[in-house]
């Protein structure tokens, strides 16, 4: 790790004006988190994992200009565009049908839909703490119920009970919200 | 769609959380590290000159230390365009360079050229969905053959004609790939098959034009052509002026083609003044307008007023039509359950009422289901030298705050080339109406004005009359089962140049007995009155 690191504006920056040296630095600073998550979504192929990682690089470098204008957080989105990124490559893989079963990655897979994103999103800045802390690091960051009873000073089991009653709130309130878009909707278009 | 991206609070959150463990999260050898950065230059199109990790850090320190001495480092990089075969073969990112300077000229265009009309085969997947008369001759009067091909994991891509001018940017694809088409023709769908090829890619949403995302995905049409490859065109609206003596343009399909994961990467230089040529602009610019007043927006009494004044962004015709773009900003709410509601402020472009100074009538449209606020603009007279924008506005005549008022017509009417007016200084003329092989199709031919085109006017009251295909449904929460009935797909495509809708309802398992049983239709009519205190008046100019 650098004694210096670059600040994002400095990433960005870098990214605009020397796009090689920025995708250097930006791997640097964030591949490993980066890494990390992406191969927690696709364990069974790691080919496909470095590939989705550099895809990430790339995404950070075509978005500089619109990140450094809108000073939106560069880890936090970069942990969610290297984690939905890899949702989508599972999906493919599993499209194809060479994936073997992965309950615990399929679960999320599943959980996370487009449709469903910003619902989630909304759903999680609701939540007091320290779930709302759980959450994060399971759904965002993928951490064990073991890293993150570490992190946070909690025993696994506490943790696993948090994140089941948690998942069944979320779910709940899912369900309820997309019921009510959907009858927005209909409203709003005439639709039956 | 808002993402998880939107939620400051939790976003910060999240990128404390990062910052904090980028030391100790996960592991990465220098191997790992230097081969994920090539493969991220290699997609950008760049030429990785440094292989390490550590000399490239170094250089970035070097380069911020530099500029903070001298001040902004003012400094263009050129990315290197290379071809596939000499640098990226054997990675998975395949990419096409088209030809040197590509001129808009007169070209035929074999998605036009080679396909039969709708009207004698009634398929979409055999024709062109529309006639595109007015649009098909000013593509064919202004487009350039490439002719690229790229190819990966057997599925091939094929370039064939581009053409841009100041409002849009059309592109024409040939896609082939045996082992893919079929496995898509073997999908176990109820839907008709023209509707399976829809979203397979490849998709080129994001293209980009001088490095920047200034093309709005719009229109697309598609059919097989005699070999059974399918033909794809795509049509884009500009949202500023493509600008310099070269235009670059970059395609790039990093997910799939036909279902098939992979690459297809294309880049082609316009000659600018080629591109140019023939365009007019109206001058940007802030109008002010009064607010807009919602009485009773949430179904409790609560009022909602809103900014609407007019930010013309862009406004600009050329040889193949026009475009106008305002600017339309998001405006969070809560409404009187405590649940988040949006509304927007400023003026929508489809809320002007657009009449040219020989009086000639402009009407806008884009395609269903496409987010962005520019449209596509009908030209207007040669001649012309300005355009009048009024705005209209929405009177509220329900008493729960609703907008509109629901109308009946008939299929009779319908049949016989009806008017529907949806608002009182406009609607469509239907033209067309056809009822075959269990699809119910027609033209929506703009008059006066009606706030662009949209699929979803007609409403067929189908409700007991017609055979629906069931489907059992299993409820993920609790196991239990029910039975959803689908009666019909609803889709349209638009020929931009005239503002015509082509609408079809494609019914999964009625009869064409069952749906000539269909006698009424049901639409939206809007009370609307034309500000015509605070129109404005832009001049059109020839673009330098």
């Amino acid at each position: 790790m650098w004694e210096e690191a670059f600040s994002q504006q400095q990433i960005y920056r870098l990214l605009e004006k020397d796009p090689e040296r920025g995708i250097y630095v930006l791997q640097s600073q964030y591949g490993k988190m980066i890494f990390r998550i992406v191969s927690r979504i696709l364990p069974e192929y790691p080919e496909d994992a470095e590939e989705v990682a550099a895809d990430v690089l790339v995404a950070t470098w075509q978005q500089a200009s619109l990140l450094s204008q809108s000073h939106k957080p560069l880890g936090a989105w970069l942990t969610v565009t290297a984690r939905n990124r890899a949702i989508d490559r599972r999906r493919l893989l599993s499209r194809k049908q060479i994936l073997p079963l992965n309950e615990e990655v399929d679960f999320l897979v599943e959980t996370i839909s487009s449709d469903g994103e910003d619902l989630i999103g909304a759903l999680v800045a609701q939540m007091t703490q320290p779930d709302r802390e759980i959450f994060l690091r399971r759904y965002y960051r993928l951490e064990t119920a073991k890293e993150i009873g570490e992190a946070i000073g909690m025993r696994t089991h506490t943790v696993n009970v948090r994140l089941a009653r948690g998942r069944k709130k979320l779910k709940d309130e899912y369900l309820k919200q997309m019921g009510k878009e959907c009858r927005r909707y209909e409203k709003q278009h005439g639709v039956s | 769609m808002k993402n998880s991206t939107e939620y400051p609070e939790l976003m910060w959150e999240l990128h404390q959380l990062v910052q904090k463990d980028l030391e100790t999260g996960g592991s990465l050898s220098p191997d790992q590290n230097d081969r994920i950065c090539q493969m991220a230059l290699c997609k950008m199109g760049a030429d990785p000159k440094t292989a390490s990790v550590q000399g490239n850090i170094q250089g970035a320190k070097n380069m911020e230390s530099k500029r903070k001495q001298k001040g902004a480092l003012r400094r263009t990089v050129r990315v290197g365009l290379i071809a596939a075969a000499l640098f990226c073969a054997s990675a998975m990112t395949v990419y096409a360079v088209g030809p040197d300077l590509i001129q808009m000229i007169s070209e035929k265009i074999g998605f036009f050229q080679d396909a039969p009309s709708q009207e004698d085969v009634n398929d979409p997947l055999s024709a062109p969905r529309g006639d595109y008369g007015e649009t098909k001759q000013a593509l064919e009067g202004f487009n350039a053959a490439v002719g690229q091909s790229v190819t990966d994991n057997g599925v091939t891509v094929t370039l064939d004609n581009i053409s841009m001018d100041v409002s849009s940017m059309d592109i024409f694809l040939t896609i082939s790939g045996e082992e893919a088409m079929q496995a898509i023709e073997e999908i176990d769908d109820y839907g008709p098959l023209w509707n399976r090829f829809f979203g397979t890619g490849p998709n080129f949403y994001w293209a980009k034009i001088n490095g920047k995302e200034i093309a709005q995905a719009d229109v697309e049409d598609w059919y097989l052509d005699e070999e059974g490859n399918l033909k794809l065109w795509r049509h884009y609206l500009l949202t500023e002026m493509p600008e310099g003596e070269e235009i670059t343009v970059e395609l790039n399909e990093t997910e799939c083609a036909l279902g098939k994961a992979g690459e297809w990467c294309f880049t082609v230089t316009l000659d600018g003044d080629s591109v140019r040529a023939g365009g007019k602009v109206g001058e940007p610019g802030t109008y002010f307008m009064p607010e807009a007043v919602y009485p009773n927006y949430d179904g409790f009494g609560s009022t909602l007023t809103l900014n609407k004044d007019l930010g013309l962004e862009y406004l600009a015709f050329g040889p193949k039509g026009g475009v106008i773009k305002t600017s339309v900003t998001e405006k969070k709410l809560t409404d009187a359950n405590g649940s988040d509601a949006y509304a927007y402020e400023g003026l929508d472009a489809n809320m002007l009422y657009i009449v040219d100074n020989t009086g000639k009538e402009l009407y806008s449209s884009r395609a269903a289901f496409i987010s962005g606020e520019a449209l596509n603009l009908t030209a207007p007279d040669p001649s012309a030298t300005s355009l009048t924008l009024t705005p209209m506005r929405y009177r509220y005549a329900n008493e729960d705050g609703s907008t509109s008022k629901t109308r009946t017509i008939t299929t009779d009417e319908l049949k016989n080339g009806a008017k529907v007016p949806t608002r009182q200084y406009g609607g469509y003329t239907v033209e067309n109406f056809t009822i075959h092989n269990g699809v119910i199709s027609y033209d929506l031919v703009p008059y006066g004005w009606n706030c662009g085109s949209y699929s979803e006017i007609l409403r067929p009251q189908d409700d007991g009359k017609i055979s629906m295909v069931a489907e059992e449904a299993t409820n993920l929460q609790d196991g239990g089962t029910a039975t959803l009935l689908h009666s019909a797909l609803l889709s349209s495509t638009i020929d931009p140049q005239a503002g015509v809708t082509s609408v079809r309802h494609d019914y999964y398992a009625a009869s064409d007995e069952e749906l000539q049983s269909i006698t009424e239709w049901k639409y939206e009519y809007f009370d609307v009155e034309m500000d015509t205190e605070h129109a404005i008046t832009v001049a059109l100019e020839d673009v330098k």
